[in-house]
């Protein structure tokens, strides 16, 4: 099953699995040296050399002792980055899980309704914080139920088809959304201001106990993700072969769905709604890799983490103030895929 | 078909150019800045974990402050580089005590920007033709149109931004730092930077507001830049005015206080199906408009809510203020707009008791709050107050307070849109 060899439709270049892996090692070098450069980058001037001789302070390497450069590039910087990372691979890494599952190019994370239960749960906090532990886990709360909410709706008889489970999630986050709407109309001018620029999506706030919270469960989620990079081939030749071919095809679609949900509500509670990166990533990994899920999912997963560290660091360095990063990802990714859409039409939509 | 070797070589070098061609590109080129020692040496603040590199520096250039969450920060003597993330109350009032030199950063709910269409009237659909900013502060003190906006708690703080300004204190405007995550993630992330970070508080932070808080305000910054006498003077001065609208409704029944409708005539609140949107009991507006200027709201909700005509209708206020609601609002939009045909047989407008508030930005209070006070009182209660000039009036209040020229005085009044909000002739 894992040699099963996947061609682009329309003819276009083929790759071997090698060159494939190649492809990814080479991708994974373009991230580090995106992050390398990006964390020299900001308002501050810190000089290049400063800013690796603070990262190698903080890993007992060498020694600096400048504590604003410190404060600058190890506490706003490198968790701002770090983050960008796990949200960028999270995100495109459930948008080509749901694509595949699904069997639908215009499918993203948020399909299920997840950003719009992250949303609720987040102005809940925001304009009744008395009563809610944190924004944080309200929206991740939320982000679930909504989610699950859907799941449980397009159940019958233990079988969920797809196109029911679609319209669920279409159903519960127009729920959800109608319920941030009341929100933001009862809510006090502060508020409302906070719920806009939540729902835009923005790294101002990371910190290093953001990064402890979500990098390790993203790594191990997306990883598991990776691995079942083979079923998802097979899913997305339709439920009838995949059964013939021996997949519990009930039980993968739960655990696939499942994760994808799990880190994109966790991403989403974390830096609020980035648009764009689930949705044109794996897009744009297909252009190059192919359909094959087993090399798709890490090079979405690595070009969705170079794309946000690029767009944050526009997010950031642009003016003197903060730009929310879903603003960079729309103005970024529309014309992209835009032009995905008017140029390789073939390979996406057969 | 098997890629060639070849151009996967050449594939993999693009995707490293373009990584860095991409960044580089955005975020300006990498020129290699040989900053290797910090701007500046920063104070460490008592809270704040000592840094070895902290150089040695005398006692008696620093002072210790107790700002208003009760947190003593240890700051320079005499500051000179201030950051005020305030929405305006901080520039104000170093206007005020003449030492608005100092700022080199401001936080704000936007950038100082000159905007025509923010006057939109719904008369024929029209805009206000005036091209200016609300924000008196650059009329006060022109430069702060050149100096960089940083954001605010609720936006997000360009930190970076911050620390390479190297200010000396940097003043902060809060409101909810006690709950709400990101202002205290804000605190946090600039108080690591190691600059002397003062919170004072919004009135709004206490569940009732007052203008004793408003007045700690200035009292805590009289401390820092050590202006006590200026700052006691100013607030005499404002107290003064407060004394007098309260001298002048004091005693008077219950039954007889007319209800004092807060009708905000945006255009988004039409959008959703309202004529408007009014505001309940618990706004400071409601609350200095009930405690100061004794009248009492005619909405007896709380929040901040749209309405519709017959809601209006029902609520038959005697006296409607316009304050700033998305755009700036005269009387005239409520008598001839079509858009408030509806409304037409509501008491206040029927008999034409609708006035305009001096136009704001940011929806916050400022030290202008004194004025915009005895023109409300004014409003409400014209036999009381007509003896009261409001053009002279305002021309005293901006030079009392800010110590201004009669021209400036003419621009604060045009900023503040007094005439063609129909406040003054």
């Amino acid at each position: 099953m894992n040699n099963i060899s996947f061609e682009h439709k329309s003819g276009g270049l083929v790759f071997s699995n090698r060159t494939k892996v190649t492809f990814i090692i080479a991708l994974f070098i373009s991230l580090t040296i995106t992050a390398l450069i990006a964390i020299t980058r900001g308002a501050y001037d810190i000089s290049v050399i400063a800013v690796y001789e603070v990262i190698l302070d903080n890993l007992n390497i060498a020694t600096q002792t400048n504590s604003l450069f410190n404060t600058i590039v190890w506490e706003i910087r490198m968790p701002r980055i770090l983050l960008a990372i796990a949200v960028g691979m999270a995100l495109a890494t459930a948008g080509g899980v749901y694509q595949g599952t699904f069997r639908n190019p215009l499918v993203e994370p948020f399909i299920l309704g997840v950003s719009a239960g992250a949303a609720f749960g987040a102005a809940l906090s925001i304009v009744y914080p008395q009563y809610l532990f944190s924004i944080q886990l309200s929206a991740f709360m939320f982000g679930m139920v909504a989610v699950f909410g859907a799941y449980s709706l397009a159940s019958v008889r233990g079988q969920t088809p797809l196109v029911t489970l679609i319209l669920a999630g279409v159903i519960l986050g127009s729920l959800f959304g109608s319920a941030v709407s009341i929100l933001k109309y009862i809510s006090t001018e502060t508020g409302l201001r906070e719920i806009v620029f939540w729902m835009m999506g923005g790294f101002y706030y990371a910190t290093w106990s953001d990064v402890y919270q979500i990098v390790p469960v993203v790594t191990i989620c997306t990883i598991v993700l990776f691995i079942m990079g083979w079923k998802l081939n097979v899913l997305s030749m339709g439920e009838e072969e995949a059964k013939t071919l021996g997949i519990n095809t009930e039980r993968t679609k739960i655990i696939l769905i499942t994760l994808a949900t799990f880190v994109t509500a966790l991403s989403v509670s974390v830096v609020g709604i980035i648009a764009w990166v689930g949705l044109m990533m794996p897009h744009a990994a297909r252009l190059v890799i192919g359909p094959d899920h087993r090399f798709l999912l890490p090079s979405a997963a690595i070009m969705g983490a170079i794309f946000l560290i690029i767009c944050d660091t526009i997010a950031r360095t642009l003016t003197t103030a903060e730009i929310p990063v879903g603003i960079i990802t729309s103005i970024l990714g529309a014309p992209y895929l835009m032009y995905l859409l008017r140029t390789k039409k073939n390979i996406f939509f057969g | 078909m098997r890629m060639k070797k070849s151009k996967m070589t050449l594939l993999v070098g693009a995707l490293v150019v373009a990584s860095i061609i991409g960044i580089v590109s955005m975020s300006g080129c990498i020129d290699e800045k040989t900053v290797e020692t910090p701007k500046q040496v920063p104070v460490p603040t008592p809270t704040e974990t000592s840094k070895p590199e902290v150089t040695p520096v005398k006692e008696e250039a620093y002072k210790t402050v107790t700002d208003m969450r009760g947190k003593a920060v240890r700051i320079p003597k005499d500051p000179k580089r201030v950051v005020a993330i305030s929405e305006g109350m901080v520039d104000q009032i170093m206007v005020a005590f003449g030492i608005e030199d100092k700022i080199v950063g401001y936080g704000s709910c936007g950038k100082i920007r000159d905007c025509d269409t923010s006057g939109y009237l719904a008369i024929n659909d029209t805009s206000d033709t005036y091209n200016g900013s609300w924000y008196i502060g650059s009329i006060l003190y022109p430069k702060m149109r050149e100096l960089p906006y940083l954001g605010t708690p609720t936006k997000g703080i360009n930190y970076e931004q911050l620390a390479e300004l190297n200010p000396d204190i940097i003043i902060m405007r809060a409101r909810d730092y006690d709950k709400n995550e990101g202002e205290k993630k804000t605190i946090a992330t600039i108080e690591k930077l190691g600059f002397p970070l003062i919170i004072i508080n919004r009135p709004n932070h206490y569940d009732k507001p007052d203008v004793s808080t408003i007045y700690k305000e200035i009292e805590v910054l009289g401390e820092i830049f050590d202006k006590q006498e200026k700052a006691e003077e100013l607030i005499d001065f404002l107290d003064g005015k407060l004394t007098f609208i309260k001298e002048r409704t004091k005693n008077i029944p219950e039954s007889e206080k007319p209800g004092v409708l807060y009708f905000g005539l945006s255009r988004s609140a039409r959008k959703k199906g309202g004529a408007g949107n009014v505001r309940g009991i618990d706004s400071i507006q409601s609350i200095f408009l009930e405690d100061i200027i004794n009248a009492k709201n005619a909405y007896r909700g709380k929040g901040r809510v749209i309405m519709s005509a017959e809601q209006i209708l029902a609520l038959n206020p005697d006296v409607i203020v316009l304050p700033t609601s998305s755009g700036f609002h005269p009387p005239r939009e409520l008598y001839e707009a079509e858009a408030f045909e509806n409304i037409r047989e509501v008491k206040a407008i029927k008999e034409k008791r609708a006035c305009s508030l001096p136009a704001v930005g940011c929806r916050s209070e400022r030290l202008d709050f004194a004025m915009t006070l005895m023109i409300e009182a004014k409003c409400v209660y014209p036999e009381r107050f007509k003896d009261i000039d409001l053009n002279e009036f305002v021309d005293n209040y901006y030079k009392d307070v800010f110590d201004v020229s009669d021209d400036k005085v003419e621009k604060l009044k045009l900023t503040q849109r007094l005439r063609w909000l129909e406040i003054i002739e």
